[in-house]
């Protein structure tokens, strides 16, 4: 099991991450599996913690969606924290990934919205695409994982 | 679930350390953020509860060259070890490659470490994974304090299959045995990683 995202899948991802981007006028928009890992970022490189951001989303969003079981939802399929400078536009994008919008207070929110539901319906085909196929054909040069000799951390 | 990107090169993968309240899970990454060169680690995140106990995870995110030709993300992750906080252990291991259980050897602490290790079977298999077919890894930590349970001991308790789970002595307190349990569930990663693909 994995996200085994091919060059192509990729610049697929790529291409429709920036047109939301440019669409919506966010600083930042990412593709994070559940679990808090990236797959696919673009925006703003300034911000290069996106790591602990889709950690913290996942991890938030997660928390939210017990909050939709309490209360009798099936989750909040989308969730919106508003700052005075930044604000986040949350999504589930199927099962198992999430798209996460980062905004300026100059954005309107609901553009934001709009752009970013009109994308999780295009990535959540890709997705399933993507998870359902088996593995990376083996003409694929980078196929082969090789090991490094040596200790991995040191101290 | 380890996440492969081709096009930019890099592997990330999940590591959780697990265990009861109070056996230094925090503090084992509190000693790695320390250990490892700047260049390999990026910020210590910890939601914590005002009393310094972990309330939802502790974050870091750590980067090798470990397989040829691609970056190597480790992103490492500690569970909130009260008993109360069940939900977000659970959420915290979701997609996670590879456990490091730590045990506070204590001898009091018998019970809890054993339930805590049960705990994690079951939250395991809730999400269709299974703790023996998972890279993992045992750490005894506390090994500096006086009254610790002898490591036959630890092991009849917690590692009596006949397959043996690697096991290190630590006191992550000191700094003792983190460093190596570190590497030894990265190396079972990687390796697990390399076998299925
Ligand atoms: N003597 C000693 N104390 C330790 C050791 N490791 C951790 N501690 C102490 O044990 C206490 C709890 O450590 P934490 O790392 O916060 O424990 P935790 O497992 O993260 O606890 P939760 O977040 O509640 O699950 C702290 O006071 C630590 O300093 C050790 O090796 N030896
Ligand atoms: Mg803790």
């Amino acid at each position: 099991m994995g996200f085994m995202l091919t060059s192509d899948e990729h610049e697929q991802l790529t291409r429709d991450l920036d047109e939301l981007l440019a669409n919506a006028e966010a600083r930042n928009v990412l593709l994070c599996d559940r679990g808090g890992n990236v797959i696919v970022s673009c925006g703003d490189s300034e911000l290069e913690n996106m790591d602990m951001v889709s950690a913290l989303v996942a991890g938030s969003f997660a928390a939210t969606k017990q909050l939709a079981l309490v209360l009798g939802e099936q989750e909040f399929t989308a969730v919106f924290h508003q700052g005075a400078k930044i604000s986040i536009f949350i999504s589930g994008v199927g099962e198992e990934v999430l798209l996460l919008a980062l905004f300026s207070d100059e954005t309107n929110a609901g553009l934001v919205k709009m752009y970013a539901l009109t994308a999780c319906r295009k990535f959540i085909s890709l997705f399933r695409d993507i998870m359902s196929r088996e593995q990376i054909k083996i003409d694929d040069p980078t196929q082969s994982f090789k090991l490094t000799t040596g200790p991995i951390f040191q101290e | 679930m380890a996440v492969v990107n081709y096009a930019k090169k890099e592997i990330q993968f999940k590591i959780v350390y697990y265990g009861c309240g109070l056996c230094g899970k925090t503090t084992n990454l509190q000693k790695v953020h320390e250990s490892v060169p700047a260049k390999a680690k990026g910020n210590l995140t910890s939601l914590a509860t005002s009393q310094d106990r972990t309330l939802f995870f502790d974050f870091l995110p750590l980067q090798t060259m470990s397989i040829e030709g691609f970056i190597t993300k480790f992103q490492m992750y500690t569970v909130p070890g009260q008993v109360k906080y069940n939900s977000t252990r659970r959420l915290v291991l979701r997609n996670c490659d590879g456990v490091v259980f730590c045990v506070d050897s204590q001898v009091d602490k018998t019970q809890e470490n054993l339930e805590s290790w049960e705990n994690l079977k079951e939250n395991l298999e809730l999400q269709k994974d299974n703790l023996d077919e998972m890279p993992r890894v045992l750490q005894y930590n506390k090994q500096d304090l006086p009254n610790v349970a002898p490591k036959e001991y630890l092991d009849y308790v917690l590692n009596n299959k006949e397959t043996r789970i690697p096991t290190f002595m630590a006191s992550a307190f000191k700094g003792e045995g983190v460093i190596e349990t570190l590497n030894a569930v990265a190396k079972l990663v990687l390796q697990d990683f390399i076998d299925k693909h």
